[in-house]
């Protein structure tokens, strides 16, 4: 199983979902909050195929069930192709020694 | 080119009077001021003490000089710090570039207000940082004493799709105890992977990144 990076968005493999997800009906797994760019799943096939699926805990974390190898796509970064899988989706952090706390990175 | 102070102080307000009628909430101006985000200046009026009727703002903006607000009394912010007028225009026009200046300055708040200002590449610089691991992934891990509550760890890396460089603060938890005995590239790359929520060796496995 592979890790991805794009950007500040960390893929991470898993080896099950966690229960009570929701899913996702944009195929948009993160925004940019400053630029306003996207990371975003490209759909190829048709929505009955079940290409991909996102899905959301009650506190917001995404999770990925990959069923096609599928690309992620965003505006400044080079398109990647996700294999098969279930997936965690991370966000770059840092730590703010002003604030003396850990947050996202906003980009 | 840069600009001048007036310049910026006129563009600032204009930014500002989207707001005609304001209550004064310390509380809730705080917040507004802190999503502007670290590099964001705001020059604004200090209307009237808390718990006063709502009042009306009336900015007069003489392109001439700087910003007057009628009726209002003029206070400058940089980070959510209030400065004076002059040290807030020695720092906006860069008059104080020295980290030494800047330590100088009485109010801790004002010191890490400028610092904040001045950015952490800058703060790399003034306060000759210690580069003190760099990895084969062109991570490089700098140490930072003296100047906050703990030694500050800061992580200069490049993004592989633009090429920008970023600086970005490491959680000095996350590498407690690891400086001694762990260099070689692998200090900067477990800081890279704590940036990602990964261990070193789940950031070892990542091959496929844009």
């Amino acid at each position: 199983m592979n890790y991805y990076r794009q950007g500040d968005l960390a893929i991470t493999p898993i080896k099950r979902l966690p229960k009570g997800l929701k899913k996702v009906k944009s195929n948009v797994l993160a925004y940019g909050e400053a630029t306003g760019h996207k990371h975003r799943l490209l759909e190829i096939l048709p929505q009955t195929e079940n290409q991909f699926e996102i899905l959301e805990d009650d506190k917001g974390n995404k999770y990925l069930d990959i069923k096609h190898p599928t690309d992620l796509v965003h505006e400044e970064h080079k398109k990647l192709t996700i294999d098969r899988g279930l997936y965690f989706i991370k966000n770059e952090k840092e730590y703010n020694y002003f604030e003396e706390e850990t947050a996202r990175v906003i980009d | 080119m840069r600009r001048k102070p007036q310049e910026l102080l006129i563009k600032m307000a204009k930014f500002n009077i989207k707001k005609e009628r304001i209550k004064y909430n310390p509380i809730r101006e705080r917040r507004t001021m802190s999503n502007l985000g670290t590099s964001a200046m705001f020059v604004g009026p200090i209307t009237t003490p808390p718990g006063a009727p709502i009042i009306t703002i009336q900015p007069k903006i003489d392109p001439e000089g700087p910003v007057k607000w009628k009726g209002e009394v003029e206070v400058y912010f940089l980070n959510n710090v209030i400065f004076n007028k002059y040290l807030w225009m020695a720092l906006v026009e860069k008059k104080i570039v020295s980290l030494k200046g800047i330590l100088r300055l009485g109010n801790i708040e004002q010191r890490m207000a400028a610092i904040r200002f001045m950015g952490i590449e800058w703060l790399l610089k003034e306060s000759k940082a210690e580069l003190i691991d760099k990895s084969e992934r062109g991570n490089e891990l700098y140490r930072i004493d003296k100047i906050f509550r703990q030694p500050a760890y800061f992580l200069k890396y490049k993004d592989i799709s633009t090429d920008r460089v970023y600086f970005s603060g490491v959680d000095p938890e996350a590498l407690k105890n690891e400086e001694k005995k762990n260099r070689n590239g692998e200090l900067a790359d477990k800081a890279m992977g704590w940036k990602f929520s990964w261990s070193l060796k789940e950031y070892n496995k990542l091959k496929i990144e844009s």
